[in-house]
């Protein structure tokens, strides 16, 4: 009996979904723009198990009732069958009309998830209240669903298979609401694209190729900026000045005066300098540079064939960084 | 299997589900065995422990004993675990257990299907007409429910303040769909009779006059007060005296107890004449579980009801026992002759059979009488006379009978009840050599306040006698009468003193005050609701579908499927209404929206896009609406962003204008020519 | 009231060629009594549209130029003591003008930054216990150099908050930049430049921006836009509330220009990227640029 009741209900019935008439269906399936508003002939409906469940009930209720000449069992009976078509309708319109706003996603790196963000829409007064959107391709999961009212925002991962531009992969639109007994489906290709950045090399393989500035380098000195930053141990090199006599006592090593300015390390990454099998592999390496760069406060350019980006630091700067790489020979 | 957080159900669903459960299993609780009811109670008790006290809920132990007892329980109590009566004790103890194990949202999916067969089962028991509300709440609860544990576990929503919104949806749903079940209910093509043959224990225990008859048997009855059946007379109704409902006719006797021979060989139609004039009738019978229709003395053979037959005896009889009500049509002669022309001798050795101890001081007695009367006609009237003579009383609580209870009666007690009367008489006409026998039935019947309905309820139970004579047949002869004739002429109220209290309290009260009016209309109630609704089957459908002019199954099919998908288009036409987008508040928007989605093939208005932006392309795919479009445009841009002013209305007529202008224009979809 | 708002942007637009958008929303910031800031690289004409702007509205003009030992008594002036009169004597900073161009704003350290910007926000100046009122049209435009990220003080983010408009000049257009070329002398063009309108003439059409009807509606597509900022995950947080009013003074002015009755959201979108670029933050975790004024305009529907 335990057995019985903890098959899960609400899978669609038997394998059929999977088969022709999802084919039948991916057929006439082309990328839309969105905002994309789900259309009323494209949503499929299907009993769920618990549906055909519920069918079967009613069906051993109608042969009771016939048999036992019991009237109010014929009502009862009628009544949920109706029900049972009603819902059929009900779940049929948590769809319709349903808009899909936006698809959203950060760039990640290949082997990463990029959480989609999807705005969902829905016009009018229909409570629309178990909207399930996954892949096509992955079996669904049980949750999450969202409830629309009047817009929600919903997350989705999906990993990108290549550096680059990736499509999003077919998705369902789906909702089993309001009594599980049905359930509709439609798809949508978004012709929204996810940048997916190379494949992150492992850290600490090599370290990049940092050069501090020279003194005598005049491009990059700020006048009348420098700004005391702290003191460092010394190490063999540094200049005399430099050194903070009065703390010599206290600590026993000499330390060094360091300033903000003058000091700034920079670093050119070249990717015809990146040691790697292949392309794809120094791109990685150049990838785990820039982001482990990007956390320091050394200025890097990058330097990609016949293309180079400039020395500078912060978000935006890794980012195009990051594209390029992820770019890489693709654009024809 | 992993618990995750939609598998978690909050608490409120909980109580309501306990709630709901109480309400579905709440009918049963009087009808199932004690121990269940309180292991029913313990185990909703249970569950209600642990959520509000933490108690933690049994374990697969105690859980699969606790189910090993249920079925055990069941068959001590009922002898097995299939049936009627056992099913449904089984079911509720389930929907309990299941109670106590119930943990994610699928176990509550299968928690409402129970709950709607359990639903479904309290029918088997009763279906009156409060039964109706309670299958709507019920319905409507468990539809709610199913709406939440569903919705819920979609949007994983753990406040779970919607539970009213979900609620309400239920409760629409079941709305939109009671139009479908009526449809569903007069149109669905019904198939007559049992499909596998009812279980020995369906329905309610027999009910009714019984297989035999033994002193006190009878009385019972008249404590009864449900209705054995109604009929409607066709033209006036014979006299009180006449309404004799035929039951069984008992010829054999073992000194206590009366009942019928099996029936030996093929079944023998009477031997009757009929004479004087019919009377029609139309009656509707309750389920007895047995066979006898109790036909009104003496039923046409040649106009019997469907599915009938009318034995050698007279009595009228189904071919299949009758579990439902049925609605009968039927013609009777009050005057007739049964076995007039001669009674075969096995017959008439068995109308005279007396067990040879039996009675003794009674067969003196009438052996007595024989010897002093020897006209058949006028033994009769001494023996009646007999009753009249002594101190003889009709009475409900007659003392207990010993060995010779005929003996006893007439020389003893002389208290009794018609079947003390009807047996003692038939016991002394045999003892007198004349053919007789006991025939038990109903006798006369009330007319319903409330309509022109004839109501005979199991109190109207009695049992008469009949005699052979030569020449005439089978003479009815009501001892009865001969006592207390109030009971013949004004029914059973009649016949008692009702000072000394022995009448039961419902036929004690008088027809005229407000509150027997009442009883009487919710018995017409009562009435008609059987005779529509539950007596509702192949016969009536086909009767009320003909009058509406749907003969024949196509016809019904295509109705039923046309009704359906009208219907359902009606639902689908409201969720599509319900679902569109909400129209503007203001009538400039309005027009607006008009000339957008008239457009819509053209130039799909995006998001974001701005009046002039969108009348931009538009105007540059039909760069010759463009000055209408400009003006449209102004328009809608004064009225809705403009300052507020005066001309408010001539600018909403500009626009109308304009903008119908410009759907015209848009239908046309090719450009005038030029010039 | 309409003449002379057209008028204005004809005559500089003979100064400030092929860039009518830039030109008009610099006239609308100032209109709707903001300040603007400009971002871009040096000599794409910021110094000539403040001249411009100041010359052809017959405002007084100067201009600071930022540098990172520049204090902020350099700015808003000091009390100095005289013998003569042997009393402090105030010596007021080039702030007090009409128009300003605050040039390099990133330059400078942050002491001196605030003190212009709180001059900004308040519309006068506090100096030793003493309140001196700016004078009546106050309009600044700050610009900021994005290139050298070094040693420069970019200005915090609840700074860039209190400039109405950012703006990019950006390159000419190359029929404007010919153009540009081929003209004898820039500064006798300046300086030939017709004075259209007075102070008193430019207050009163900020009067009239301020009288711009936003109807209901259109306050609702602001809302709206406001809180597509607040709920879009690319930012860090939604745009303040002064940002709304901001946006709705901005549209105002616009439509003011355009010489509407009433604000359109066609307004409200002409200005939505001057006023929202630079109020928009990429989120922390975000590793890219935040979505741009226009994705959320493309986005927003119209109520």
């Amino acid at each position: 009996m335990r057995g019985l009741f903890r098959r899960r209900l609400t899978k669609p019935a038997a394998g059929i979904r999977r088969g022709w008439i999802d084919r039948w269906i991916l057929r006439r399936i082309t990328p839309s723009t969105l905002p994309w508003t789900v259309n009323r002939r494209r949503v499929y409906i299907l009993p769920t198990r618990f549906g055909v469940g519920f069918g079967l009930l009613c069906l051993v209720m109608l042969l009771g009732a016939m048999n036992y000449a019991n009237s109010m069992g014929f009502a009862l009976t009628f009544l949920l069958a109706a029900i049972g078509l009603v819902s059929m309708h009900h779940t049929h319109a948590q769809l319709v009309g349903l808009r899909l706003v936006e698809i959203a996603a950060d760039p990640v790196h290949v082997g990463a998830d990029a959480a989609l963000r999807l705005r969902v829409d829905q016009p009018g007064k229909v409570g629309r209240l178990g909207i399930q959107i996954h892949f096509a391709d992955t079996p669904r999961a049980d949750g999450p669903g969202v409830t629309v009212a009047p817009s929600a925002q919903l997350r989705l991962s999906f990993a990108p298979g290549q550096r680059g531009w990736n499509a999003l992969p077919l998705l369902t639109v789906a909702s089993a609401a309001p009594t599980g007994l049905f359930r509709a489906w439609t798809f949508v290709l978004p012709d929204t694209r996810v940048l997916a950045y190379p494949r992150l090399a492992r850290a600490g393989q090599s370290p990049p190729p940092t050069r501090a500035l020279e003194q005598g380098d005049a491009r990059h000195r700020q006048p009348g900026l420098s700004q005391f930053a702290g003191l460092r141990n010394y190490v063999r090199g540094d200049s005399l000045q430099r050194i903070h006599w009065k703390s010599l006592p206290k600590t026993r090593t000499p330390m060094v005066k360091q300033f903000e300015d003058g000091e700034q390390p920079e670093c050119w990454l070249d990717l015809a300098l990146t040691p790697g099998a292949d392309l794809d592999a120094r791109l990685s390496q150049l990838a785990r540079w820039v982001v482990d760069l990007a956390e320091t406060p050394v200025a890097f350019g990058l330097r990609l064939g016949g293309d180079q980006i400039d020395l500078d630091r912060g978000p935006a700067h890794r980012h195009r960084c990051l594209s390029a790489l992820a770019q890489f020979g693709q654009r024809a | 299997m992993t618990v995750t957080t939609a598998d978690v159900l909050p608490r409120a669903l909980l109580l309501r589900l306990i709630g709901l459960l109480v309400l579905v299993l709440a009918p049963h609780a009087l009808r199932v065995p004690v121990w269940e009811s309180a292991l029913v109670a313990v185990a909703i008790g249970w569950r209600l422990a642990h959520l509000q006290r933490g108690v933690p809920l049994p374990g697969r132990v105690i859980k699969t004993l606790l189910t090993i007892a249920a079925f055990a329980g069941v068959y001590v109590t009922y002898g097995r675990v299939n049936g009627q009566h056992p099913g449904t004790a089984l079911l509720v103890l389930m929907a309990a257990l299941k109670l106590l194990e119930m943990r994610s949202q699928r176990d509550v999916r299968v928690m409402v299907a129970l709950l709607y067969f359990l639903v479904f089962t309290h029918f088997l028991f009763s279906q009156e007409i409060w039964t109706v509300a309670w299958l709507l709440v019920t319905v409507v609860g468990v539809t709610g429910l199913l709406v939440e544990v569903n919705t819920r576990a979609a949007t994983g929503d753990a406040a779970g303040r919607a539970w009213r919104q979900h609620w309400r949806l239920g409760g629409v749903i079941v709305a939109q769909a009671l139009p479908l079940m009526v449809v569903l209910f007069l149109l669905f093509p019904r198939i007559p009779g049992p499909l596998w043959g009812l279980p020995a224990d369906a329905g309610s225990s027999r009910s009714g006059v019984p297989d035999s008859m033994s002193p006190g048997d009878i009385a019972e009855l008249i404590l009864n007060e449900a209705i054995a059946f109604r009929v409607r007379f066709e033209g006036e109704p014979p006299g009180q005296r006449q309404l004799y409902w035929r039951g069984p006719v008992f010829e054999r006797y073992d000194g206590r107890r009366w009942d019928a021979y099996p029936q030996n060989g093929p079944a023998r139609a009477p031997s009757l004449q009929t004479l004087g004039e019919p009377v029609a009738l139309e009656m509707m019978l309750e389920s007895t579980r047995g066979f006898s229709l109790f036909g009104l003395e003496m039923s046409d053979p040649a106009a019997l009801p469907a599915g009938s037959r009318l034995d050698e005896n007279g009595q009228l009889l189904a071919l299949r026992r009758i579990t439902e009500r049925r609605l009968l049509r039927q013609q009777a002669w009050p005057r007739y002759r049964l076995d007039a022309r001669a009674l075969p001798r096995w017959h008439r050795q068995r109308t005279l059979q007396l067990p040879v101890n039996s009675a003794p001081r009674t067969r003196a007695l009438v052996q007595q009488w024989r010897a002093e009367t020897p006209d058949d006609a006028a033994l009769i009237q001494r023996a009646l006379a007999h009753f009249r003579q002594h101190p003889f009383r009709y009475t409900l609580r007659p003392p207990r009978l010993g060995p010779q209870p005929v003996d006893e009666f007439l020389f003893t007690t002389q208290a009794g009840f018609c079947e003390h009367y009807a047996s003692s008489f038939v016991v002394m006409m045999r003892a007198a050599g004349l053919p007789a026998r006991v025939v038990i039935g109903y006798q006369g019947g009330a007319r319903s306040p409330v309509g022109d309905d004839w109501v005979i309820r199991q109190s109207d139970a009695h049992a008469w006698a009949e005699v052979w004579l030569a020449g005439e047949g089978w003479r009815r002869v009501d001892p009865t009468a001969a006592v207390s004739p109030d009971r013949i002429e004004q029914g059973l109220r009649g016949a008692f003193d009702t000072a000394r209290g022995e009448l039961p309290a419902f036929l004690r009260r008088d027809g005229s005050t407000l509150w027997a009016m009442s009883r009487a209309r919710w018995d017409f109630l009562n009435a008609q609701w059987n005779r529509w609704f539950l007596a509702y089957g192949p016969e009536l459908q086909q009767a009320f579908l003909s009058r509406l002019g749907v003969r024949g199954w196509t016809q019904m099919l295509l109705w039923l499927t046309g009704l359906i998908t009208a219907l359902l288009l009606l639902v689908a036409a409201w969720l599509l209404w319900r679902g569109r987008p909400a129209p503007p508040a203001d009538a400039a928007s309005r027009s607006w929206r008009r000339l957008q989605r008239a457009a819509a093939r053209q130039v799909d208005a995006r998001p974001g896009e701005a009046p002039t932006a969108w009348c931009q392309r538009l105007a540059d795919r039909q760069p010759h609406l463009r000055a209408q479009l400009d003006a449209a445009r102004t328009a809608y841009q004064a009225l809705r962003y403009g300052p507020e002013s005066a001309q408010t209305e001539a600018q909403q007529q500009q626009l109308d204008r304009a903008v119908r202008g410009l759907i015209k224009a848009l239908r046309r979809r090719r450009p005038p020519p030029a010039g | 009231m309409k003449a002379a708002v057209s008028r204005t942007v004809d005559a500089l637009e003979q100064v400030i060629l092929g860039k009518p958008q830039e030109l008009r929303l610099a006239l609308a910031c100032l209109l709707a009594q903001g300040h603007l800031l400009i971002e871009d690289v040096p000599g794409v004409g910021k110094t000539t549209l403040a001249l411009a702007l100041a010359r052809v509205l017959g405002l007084e003009f100067q201009r600071i130029q930022f540098t990172a030992d520049l204090l902020p008594a350099d700015v808003l002036g000091v009390s100095v003591f005289e013998s003569g009169s042997n009393a402090f004597r105030f010596h007021p900073g080039p702030i007090f003008a009409q128009v300003i161009l605050a040039d390099e704003i990133n330059r400078a350290s942050p002491k001196t930054q605030s003190a212009l910007l709180e001059a900004m926000e308040e519309r006068q100046v506090s100096i030793e216990g003493k309140t001196r009122p700016l004078p009546a049209p106050f309009f600044v435009i700050a610009t900021q150099n994005p290139l050298s990220q070094l040693g420069v003080f970019s200005l915090p983010e609840s700074q860039l908050d209190r400039f109405l408009m950012c703006l990019s000049m950006g390159y000419p257009p190359p029929a404007a930049e010919r153009a540009l070329l081929a003209q004898t002398d820039r500064r006798s063009l300046l300086a030939e430049l017709p004075c259209v309108l007075d102070a008193a003439q430019v207050q009163s059409l900020q009067a009239g921006v301020r009288e711009v009807t936003a109807r209901p509606a259109l306050l609702d597509y602001i809302l709206a836009l406001v809180q597509a900022t607040r709920e879009h995950a690319g930012l860090r947080h939604g745009v303040s509330p002064r940002a709304g009013l901001a946006l709705k003074r901005a549209a105002q002015a616009w439509a003011f220009l355009m010489g509407r009755p009433g604000v359109l959201p066609e307004d409200v979108q002409a200005v939505f990227p001057a006023v929202m670029d630079h109020r928009l933050l990429p989120a922390h975790a975000a590793l890219h640029a935040p979505p741009s004024a226009r994705d959320l305009l493309a986005a927003v529907a119209i109520p």
